[in-house]
């Protein structure tokens, strides 16, 4: 039972604390008050005068090759061009150097920068060396009784005058070449409107606001992220890591309060600090863009910095549970700010993510933390929200803190982690050999990033060289012994752990019946996550699928039946043995199928690839076979492999579109298929509870 | 009459090392008991478990009758503890402090401000009750925390180390102090490593080595249990009967 009263105590205690802190009344108050006005005057006034400064600069622009005179004739008339003369020893040879490949994969060359002729090398140089701005390099060419010039400048578009004078003496040899061929046309009687019979303009239909808008709501939304991790930082450090370093929290813990009221009321003071940062910080940008940038008047309407902030809540809300819940395992200041530095990484990653084009809040975003607030707020900027969607991201960053804050009410519960001492960490993260007779969470979770890991060097590294090799290498090394590498240096049950047993043949029949039919429901899923075409290319060649030169059975066996064994192995032999020993079956069962999905580093496929991965967790658990996922693993990865290899021919038959799209009353009776194979795995007859590998077997096969 | 604390065959474990391992403790209302052991000898854990603080892995504690399994907030309204672990915010006046723990023993508003008054008199911190914990002495602060353990009235006080690194002065103004709250009837354990201090204050001694008590009776007791003059030197000969045990 939570008693409110203690939480508002707490809450007012932790807030005064902390407000009395300078550093976080600092952080929270006097930088957004003092930074943005302060930043926005400087970096306006240096921007003006920059500015200034380049259009005040005269360029020194150099002239070589043919008949360069009526040209230098031209630009010593420019004020804002100087003809510079250049030493009579420089040869200019813009011929290109021949080509020489590089060894790269088999089957592939490595892109690599076209090589520079000399020059180009020695207009680059002289740059450089700040002796001119560009070379405008002349040849002639002719074009029946016409002699034509053929222009090129070369600039360093990377040094700020070298680009300028780049753009001035593209304005000027523009002008002159309109002249030029003014002349010609006058002579042949001809207007220049005649040679243009098309003419080609592109116009904006956005209003100035949406336009505004949409450049506002790419940065604003990334700098609220930026800014509920740095108002949540140090206020959560404080109230857990800075209270046991203070010796305050065992004072604490000496009243009548249960664990529930000492989290809510730190997880409500810290909340309102990060709010109150970032309240602060956006009166303080919008006060700037009013008085100072008025101009742009989407991004002064209070009511959109209004409408940011309120959506911001729910992130504020996930953001502040997960710092309170990471720092609450730090004994020091010092060793919170260690632990959470990688964790701000993990919450401004997705509003990274939200830049990139293309990405839109959907049903699937709408899901994902972090990443569903900025684009919801990117949206909302320009009007392109429903309220589906904002409900969906509302409930979605909801769920996501109560399981959070799920977990930190059990942490606050736990002496060790309140109490522990300096080893508190130390001993969530050891792993004593000699007392770990089988596997535990922290064994499945160090495995399981050595997997992710792995899989992505691995497949940068052999996958583009071959196939083989790196299901070997990965599959075989990594994932099958590896595996068997920490069961045996554990002297742990390898029968246990990997459930090597035989299977009762109910469940086999089970087994069959989902690995034939899976596929189909599993088509239909994918539909709801589409892959692009460019991606599923990609993978399909990848895997070489379309390559002819592997021969069916090798696909078989390289697609099926490797990552069936070895998979299997891994997920539902030791990442489950040990997540089980720790956690309910539900828990264990839900996480070893969402590392499943993600170890395969395919954010299209999850859905399906979770709930494949929910079937064989689950058969795997009730029947206590490695076995049984085995078979539907492998019948379904082969299944996969005859439709891509053989797919016209089963168009063919079973008359699927294009796409492999199964009508849908094909999809219903599949699925019926699928539970009919799950109800016969659940009343196979084998107990969970006997082969939890926790427990000695009941008996063997 | 019930007694203030009671605990029968407590044990506790760290990671394997057993810190302490079938403590037997009584402390009648109205006396003192002292806590007497080394460094590591696990009076901190046994103070810890008897104020509610950590959960022994077996064993039986009551307070003032109630069992701590089954009552953790009303044995924790009884109990006033202080350790060298139990620091006080920094950022807060002494007024604040004891506000703040009177509000979450649920205290009325007017019995708290009264209550504060009276131990802003009784602990002599007038000159200070406004200022920060930050800006005190350590005498003025472990005051402030001695008032923190009594803001609520509670029966039982359970101090660790109560006048470690405070002068002569300030050790000697506690130590009054405790035998007046004594003398009103409550039951204090009393933990320190000031042989001094245990033979002028407490009315019972336990000696404490390895988690196990290995000594108990009044300081004359003690003292001819060790075959010695005075308590430091029958201090230190149960402590070596106790290492060859």
């Amino acid at each position: 039972m939570i008693r409110w009263a203690h939480v508002k105590t707490i809450f007012h205690k932790e807030f005064l604390d902390t407000v009395r802190d300078k550093k976080t009344l600092l952080m929270n108050l006097g930088l957004p008050i003092v930074v943005w006005p302060v930043l926005a005057v400087f970096l306006t006034e240096f921007a003006a005068s920059q500015m200034a400064r380049q259009q005040e600069r005269v360029s020194r622009i150099a002239l070589v090759g043919d008949n360069v005179e009526p040209l230098a004739a031209a630009v010593a008339k420019q004020t804002q061009i100087n003809l510079v003369h250049l030493a009579k020893g420089l040869t200019w040879d813009f011929s290109e150097p021949v080509e020489h490949s590089v060894p790269g994969k088999r089957g592939q060359r490595r892109a690599e920068e076209a090589p520079k002729s000399p020059g180009h090398r020695q207009v680059e140089t002289l740059i450089q060396d700040d002796m001119i701005d560009l070379v405008i390099v002349c040849e002639t060419e002719h074009a029946g009784p016409y002699t034509n010039k053929r222009l090129r400048i070369l600039a360093d578009y990377t040094i700020p005058h070298s680009a300028a004078a780049a753009g001035r003496a593209e304005e000027l040899l523009e002008r002159l070449a309109q002249d030029a061929l003014a002349v010609r046309l006058e002579a042949l009687g001809l207007a220049q409107a005649q040679l243009e019979p098309w003419g080609v303009t592109s116009e904006d239909v956005a209003p100035m606001q949406k336009t505004v808008a949409t450049v506002a709501g790419r940065v604003l939304p990334l700098l609220l992220i930026v800014l509920i991790v740095l108002g949540g930082f140090y206020p959560a450090i404080i109230m857990t890591a800075g209270e046991k370093e203070h010796g305050t929290l065992p004072t604490l813990l000496c009243a009548p309060i249960n664990h529930l009221e000492l989290m809510f009321g730190k997880y409500l003071a810290i909340l309102v600090q990060a709010l109150t940062g970032v309240f602060t910080n956006l009166i303080s940008i919008m006060a700037v863009v009013q008085l100072g940038l008025g101009d742009l008047p989407i991004a002064a309407s209070p009511m959109i910095f209004l409408g940011a902030f309120i959506a911001l809540i729910p992130v504020a809300m996930l953001y502040t549970a997960l710092f309170m819940t990471v720092a609450i395992f730090a004994n020091s200041f010092r060793e919170a700010q260690n632990l959470l530095s990688p964790f701000t990484f993990v919450a401004i990653i997705p509003a990274y993510a939200a830049l990139l084009p293309g990405i839109k809040l959907n049903a699937l975003t709408a899901l994902a933390p972090g990443l569903n607030i900025t684009l919801l707020i990117k949206q909302m900027m320009v009007q392109d929200l429903t309220p589906m969607l904002a409900i969906m991201t509302l409930v979605s960053n909801l769920f996501w803190t109560v399981v959070v804050l799920t977990f930190a009410a059990r942490l606050f519960a736990s002496e060790q982690v309140l109490l522990a001492g300096r080893k508190g960490i130390a001993d969530v993260l050891t792993v004593n050999r000699n007392a770990l007779p089988h596997p535990d969470q922290r064994i499945a979770l160090i495995y399981f990033c050595c997997i992710l890991v792995s899989t992505v060097y691995l497949s940068g590294v052999l996958a583009s060289i071959d196939l083989a090799l790196y299901m070997l290498v990965a599959q075989l090394g990594v994932y099958f012994c590896g595996g068997f590498a920490i069961v045996r240096y554990f002297k742990m049950s390898a029968k246990r752990v990997f459930r090597l047993r035989a299977p009762r043949p109910l469940a086999m029949i089970g087994a069959v019946l989902i690995g034939c039919s899976l596929f189909l429901p599993n088509l239909w899923i994918a539909q709801l996550t589409p892959m692009p075409a460019a991606f599923e290319k990609a993978l399909t060649e990848a895997l070489r699928l379309t390559d002819t030169t592997y021969p069916i059975w090798a696909l078989l066996l390289l697609v099926a039946f490797l990552p069936a064994l070895c998979e299997e192995f891994a997920f539902r032999g030791l990442i489950l043995s040990g997540l089980r020993a720790d956690m309910k079956p539900v828990t264990a069962i839900l996480l070893t199928a969402f590392g499943f999905a993600l170890a395969h580093f395919s954010s299209f496929r999850m859905l399906p690839l979770f709930i494949t991965g929910l079937i064989l967790t689950y058969a795997a658990w009730r029947t206590g076979s490695i076995w049984v996922g085995f078979t539907i693993h492998l019948l379904n990865n082969g299944i996969a492999v005859l439709l891509v290899r053989h797919g016209e021919v089963i168009q063919e038959t079973f008359g699927l579109s294009e796409d492999f799209q199964p009508p849908l009353p094909w999809i219903l009776a599949a699925t019926g298929v699928c539970v009919l194979g799950i109800f016969l795995i659940s009343i196979s007859g084998a107990e969970p509870e006997e082969i939890d590998c926790t427990k000695p077997l009941a008996y063997t096969t | 009459m019930t007694p203030g604390i009671e605990a029968v065959s407590l044990r506790k474990d760290y990671h394997g090392h057993q810190a302490v391992d079938g403590i037997d403790l009584v402390v009648p209302m109205g006396s003192i008991v002292g806590l007497l052991g080394p460094n590591g000898a696990g009076k901190t854990t046994t103070l810890r478990m008897l104020a509610g603080i950590l959960r022994a892995a077996s064993g039986d504690i009551r307070i003032c009758g109630l069992p701590v399994e089954k009552h953790p907030m009303a044995i924790k309204r009884r109990i006033g503890f202080l350790s060298g672990d139990t620091q006080l915010y920094e950022r807060l006046t002494v007024r604040e402090i004891l506000r703040f723990f009177g509000r979450l023993h649920e205290m009325e508003r007017a019995e708290l401000e009264s209550r504060i008054e009276q131990l802003v008199d009784t602990f002599d911190m007038t000159p200070f009750a406004d200022r920060r914990i930050g800006n005190l002495s350590a005498g003025q602060t472990q005051r402030a925390n001695i008032a923190r353990t009594l803001v609520h009235d509670p029966d039982v006080l359970i101090l660790d180390e109560a006048t470690a690194s405070l002068d002569i002065i300030s050790s000697q103004f506690i130590m009054q102090s405790l035998k007046q709250i004594r003398d009103n009837g409550k039951a204090i354990l009393f933990s320190t490593h000031i042989m001094s201090e245990a033979e002028y204050l407490c009315d019972q001694i336990s000696l404490i080595h390895q988690g196990h008590i290995i000594a108990q009776g009044t300081t004359d007791e003690i003292i001819s249990q060790g075959g010695a003059d005075n308590l430091t030197d029958a201090f230190l000969q149960l402590m070596a009967a106790g290492e060859n045990q």
